[in-house]
């Protein structure tokens, strides 16, 4: 149990540092991936221990789970989309670059 | 601890293999290569979904994840040309470490307060036997019985999803020749 917390919040980190540092917008979309996926690995792994528990609904961490696939997917859709869109008008994807907002 | 000795050597492997996958993912240049650890790392994590007896969850991640958005992340990164980017020969990292520094120190400290203040729940000695039985028919019953309405909410926001991706994605060119 305490192994998957551990796991699951280093896999975080990876996400976190991945999103703070790089500077192709696609790698930090997959690294808001990782972070989800670190989501999930806790959610399940609470869901194992509360079904070893033997609790009445044990699977609620694994619903959860199945939503965050499914708003990982939306989200990878239209992120994917706008990054296209951006490629098409400025031809480039690197963030520090995207800077027309900026004044 | 409740897992037999080899599902414990299992359970280390895939989460060493998963951590080194995610480490590759934001370290490489070349964004091909970071998609494909992160295909490892995403399989990597299902494995452990197997040993924590979420065999549906695999399965959907396995087809969700690495079958349907790592084809999408590939197909933009094609169509997105590393060398047309600039990104081939440039700066890998912005100039952001100080912040991510920060950031994941920050972190770090918040697991360590929250783990301390969940101390005798998280403890190892959870009650020992392995959970019979598929579980795809208990999460189904779950998600239609008790997650009805957040299940038509996910799938109205998936058609949203769908429609705003081939909009912003759509050439403006042919909305001209539409007109």
């Amino acid at each position: 149990m305490s192994f998957y917390v551990v796991l699951s919040f280093l896999l975080f980190g990876i996400g976190v540092a991945g999103v703070l540092t790089r500077r192709n917008i696609i790698v930090i979309m997959m690294s808001i991936e990782l972070m989800l996926n670190a989501v999930n690995v806790n959610l399940v792994a609470f869901s194992h221990n509360w079904e070893l528990r033997g609790a009445i609904d044990p699977h609620t961490g694994q619903v959860f789970a199945i939503f965050v696939i499914v708003v990982a997917a939306a989200e990878a859709a239209i992120g994917l989309g706008i990054v296209v869109s951006v490629f098409r008008n400025r031809e480039t994807v690197a963030i520090d670059e995207i800077d027309l907002l900026k004044w | 601890m409740n897992q037999a000795g080899w599902e414990m050597g299992f359970s280390y492997a895939l989460g060493i293999a998963a951590l080194c996958a995610g480490v590759l993912v934001i370290s490489l240049r070349n964004p091909v290569h970071s998609a494909l650890a992160l295909v490892s790392c995403l399989l990597s994590v299902a494995g452990l979904f197997v040993l924590l007896d979420a065999e549906f969850l695999a399965g959907v991640q396995v087809l969700v994840y690495v079958g349907g958005v790592m084809v999408l992340f590939l197909f933009v990164i094609m169509l997105v040309s590393v060398e047309r980017a600039g990104l081939a020969t440039g700066r890998v990292y912005s100039s952001q470490a100080l912040p991510a520094v920060l950031c994941v120190a920050v972190l770090v400290a918040s697991f360590e307060v929250a783990v301390r203040l969940a101390g005798p729940a998280l403890g190892g000695g959870s009650p020992a036997g392995r959970i019979d039985g598929g579980n795809t028919e208990s999460v189904g019953a779950d998600l239609y019985m008790r997650a009805a309405l957040p299940f038509e909410i996910a799938s109205v926001l998936l058609l949203v999803a769908i429609v705003g991706a081939v909009l912003l994605a759509r050439e403006r060119r042919s909305e001209h020749a539409l007109d």
